[in-house]
């Protein structure tokens, strides 16, 4: 009998560390151990990565509001809860007001969350953000970052302010222009574009819809308040969308027509009649399969093309695009998921347990409710099932290794220590002189370096590039490595006996 | 909605069970021969991160030994499990 030992062949760093562990754990650990490695593993994976983040607000999540505000106003579409649950939190602000009609010359601040009482903080970190006084029409846009600070009980206070004047006297300015708006989200805005433009088309461009008889079509448009009413007080009509809906290409006509003819199936005029953020749409039968055209204009009307359109005038084309969208069956199995699916869907997504409204009340009774109340339990019910959890693993003696998995888990950096080093003082060899290095200030000039090094065409740095480069190395080599051992390629990563005799 | 229940119902009763045990939950680690064993965990992982996070070579082929190692390690329990005395190598 001998034994026969398999050596460690070759030098991929990867391999060796891992079949090395293999062996010890193998040897000298007993299987349960083994397993509480493998779990302590994959436990630690998903933390090496992990970033913080807000778990109150899910990441890009934007409320927003639109309408008119007025002075001080609640802004009603808030939650008092929501915004409790945010406190503490950084959130990205943007906002736009249009102001016309100023008398006096005092200047608009711009308050956020302030108190109903000039004096009381405001709960937002940021300073009041203000212009000075000016005749005329004004347009205040404004994105900032700031810190909720405190809670907020919206039914008492007030959630956004446009405090005039501070006191609320002297100047006054018409706050009730409909084009305002505000956005909050807890990742950064782009600036607002408050240009009266086309936000999208109704279907987006390139989405998928089902077939059907009262299909959406139309766009989502933004309308500047003050370029509007001006140019309502020099024109004689109305701004209008034109949505022009063209159908799929007609490739049923055979031999009495060549190539692929779209029609134009339907045209809408939406007249505008107020400012803001606008969803203009109509139904529109979309049952022929394959792809619609859609051509949108905001259209600002003359004098001319409103008097003298048979003659061909056409009013000022303010924006225009065309967008695409599919038409598309779902299939049996589609459909047949959706229906069967959708109970499930509504009662996971609801917060409350409804075991009293579905199964023990006659009025309201649910036979699909209570048969997932058997076996679906709630979101809300399984916290409770953590939060319990959480608490008996941390009693001893187990609790020794939470608290383990716990700091080895933590997300934490530190600074490097200072070296210090003792050499002989050229001045006096007989004493010693004290040399400091900081290991932090050299890592960050080499980042610096790093940093400086770009791409001499583009002017963006290489070194993002370099780092997916060399972490797709990384990747494939372990995938690799786990591919040649599934395939037999190593035999068995452990040492075996071989019967020679 | 029943087994969720139960399972409440047995973690309820295990935590009543773990108190009349006189068990106490674990904060922090125990000190050894005067050494703090916690604060010297959470010092070294905190520096373990910021080597990581500085030299990320290192920290992407750590978390893949990491990967290799789990899949050794779980291919191994697999394969005791399942053939016993019979594993190639036993």
């Amino acid at each position: 009998m001998a034994k026969q030992k398999r050596t460690l062949t070759g030098t991929f760093l990867l391999e060796s560390v891992c079949v090395l562990a293999t062996k010890l754990s193998m040897k000298y650990l007993i299987s349960l151990s083994s397993t509480v490695i493998v779990a302590l593993c994959f436990f630690s994976l998903p933390f090496v990565s992990s970033a913080a983040t807000l778990f109150q607000l899910n990441s890009g999540t934007v409320i927003q509001m639109i309408g008119a505000p007025s002075p001080e106003s609640t802004q009603g579409a808030t939650s008092t809860a929501l915004f409790n649950a945010l406190a503490g939190s950084t959130l990205y602000i943007a906002y736009c007001l249009n102001l016309t009609n100023q008398t006096g010359s005092a200047p608009v601040n711009m308050k956020g969350l302030a108190s109903s009482t000039a004096s009381a903080p405001q709960y937002w970190s940021e300073t009041a953000y203000s212009i000075a006084g000016n005749a005329g029409t004004q347009e205040i846009c404004h994105t900032s970052t700031t810190t909720l600070v405190t809670s907020v009980d919206v039914g008492r206070d007030y959630f956004m302010a446009w405090d005039i004047n501070g006191v609320h006297t002297g100047a006054t300015w018409d706050m009730n222009s409909p084009g305002s708006y505000l956005y909050i989200a807890d990742t950064p805005i782009a600036p607002v574009n408050s240009a009266t433009h086309i936000i999208s088309a109704i279907p987006s461009d390139g989405e998928v819809v089902a077939t059907s008889t009262a299909g959406l079509t139309g766009a989502l448009i933004n309308v500047n308040a003050n370029q509007w009413s001006e140019a309502l007080a020099q024109n004689a009509g109305n701004w209008f969308v034109n949505v022009q809906v063209i159908s799929p290409a007609n490739t049923q006509c055979g031999w009495r027509c060549f190539g692929a003819f779209g029609t134009v199936q339907n045209t809408y005029k939406f007249p505008i009649t107020t400012s803001g953020i606008l969803s203009l749409a109509t139904t529109t039968d979309t049952t022929a399969i394959g792809v619609y055209k859609m051509s949108i204009q905001i259209v600002e009307p003359s004098w001319a093309s409103t008097y003298l359109s048979w003659f061909g005038f056409s009013g000022t084309v303010l924006d225009s695009t065309t967008t695409t969208f599919t038409v598309s069956h779902e299939t049996g199995f589609d459909a047949l998921n959706a229906s069967s699916t959708s109970v499930i869907d509504q009662f996971l997504a609801s917060t409350s347990p409804q075991l009293i409204a579905s199964c023990s009340s006659w009025q309201s009774f649910d036979l699909a409710d209570c048969l997932n109340l058997l076996f679906i339990p709630q979101p809300s019910t399984f916290s409770y099932i953590m939060a319990d959890v959480n608490g008996v693993l941390q009693f001893a003696p187990w609790g020794y290794a939470t608290r383990v998995v716990s700091i080895m888990s933590g997300s934490a950096t530190s600074s490097f220590p200072m070296i210090v080093a003792g050499i002989p003082d050229p001045t006096d060899p007989t004493q010693k002189m004290l040399w400091h290095i900081d290991p932090n200030e050299m890592i960050a000039g080499a980042a610096t370096l790093n940093d400086s090094i770009v791409d001499p065409v583009t002017g963006d740095p290489v070194m993002p590039g370099v780092r997916q480069i060399v972490d797709s190395v990384i990747a494939l080599s372990v995938m690799s490595y786990i591919f040649y051992d599934l395939i037999g390629g190593k035999r068995s990563t452990v040492s075996h006996k071989t019967k020679l005799s | 909605m029943i087994w969720t229940y139960l399972i409440l119902f047995l973690l309820s009763a295990l935590t009543q069970v773990l108190t009349v045990l006189h068990l106490q939950h674990v904060d922090n680690l125990p000190q050894i021969l005067g050494v703090d064993v916690d604060s010297l965990m959470i010092n070294g992982v905190s520096l373990a991160h910021s080597f990581f996070v500085l030299f990320w070579v290192i920290g992407d082929m750590f978390i893949g030994a990491l990967v290799i190692t789990s899949y050794l390690l779980l291919k191994n329990v697999a394969l005791r499990m399942f053939l016993g005395h019979r594993t190639p190598g036993h």
